[in-house]
């Protein structure tokens, strides 16, 4: 099972460039959403996306808080400062898409969490860690 | 072990804090091995396993682990 790379949303790109993102001070979260969301390229908003994953089963809605942060001078990085996890209580969680956006805003980026595509499925008791890649969310070099 | 009987009251109670930092530690490190193993990635022989530990640890070791790492994206600054 490997993820998809993170991929902007069509607006995400010129929210980071016109500096509605102030990436290192916003409030973010991540969020999970179903394969039946309309998530997709040319999605604006979080509150515009259908079918994110029920408030239950250990997932609360709207997701999980992340810290981006911003590194380097040549080649500037943002990732996440702690990676978010889930763990399933008194069901599975299931989810196609994970899903980073700005509190009361647009969204920055997305994946798919299997690049099958396929629905990733934790258990009760286990738990689903959506990890920074060692090079981060997304680079500007 | 120390000679309890020739301690008098504060002597005593230091070496039982003494002993609480320990035990401390010891937990943490007991974490430790645990999340070690649990790297492994390997199904575990309840009997020769799961028993060495107690019903808390048995609990984290049970449980798995499923993490996706999605690649970056990429936002290029082209020509100059």
């Amino acid at each position: 099972m490997a993820a998809s790379a993170w991929a902007f949303t069509n607006g995400g790109r010129t929210c980071l460039l016109d500096g509605t993102f102030d990436i290192d001070t916003d409030t973010y979260k991540m969020a999970l959403f179903l394969s039946s969301s309309n998530l997709g390229a040319s999605s604006t908003t979080f509150a515009g996306l259908t079918n994110e994953h029920a408030g239950a089963n250990g997932y609360t809605g709207g997701g999980a808080s992340v810290t981006l942060t911003l590194s380097g001078t040549t080649t500037v990085t943002v990732d996440i400062s702690s990676d978010p996890t889930w763990t399933a209580s008194g069901g599975s969680i299931v989810a196609r898409f994970a899903v980073i956006y700005e509190v009361g805003g647009k969204i920055v980026c997305y994946c798919t969490l299997d690049s099958a595509p396929a629905d990733v499925t934790v258990t009760t008791g286990n738990i689903l860690t959506v990890a920074a890649h060692a090079s981060g969310v997304f680079t500007l070099a | 072990m120390a000679d309890y009987n020739k301690m008098n009251v504060d002597q005593l109670i230091k070496a039982s804090l003494e002993l609480k930092i320990k035990m401390a530690k010891l937990r943490d490190e007991r974490k430790l091995i645990i999340e070690h193993i649990k790297k492994c990635n390997i199904e575990y022989n309840v009997d020769q396993v799961l028993s060495r530990f107690d019903s808390n640890e048995r609990e984290v070791l049970r449980q798995k682990v499923t993490t996706v790492t999605p690649g970056p994206a990429i936002l290029k600054a082209e020509g100059g």
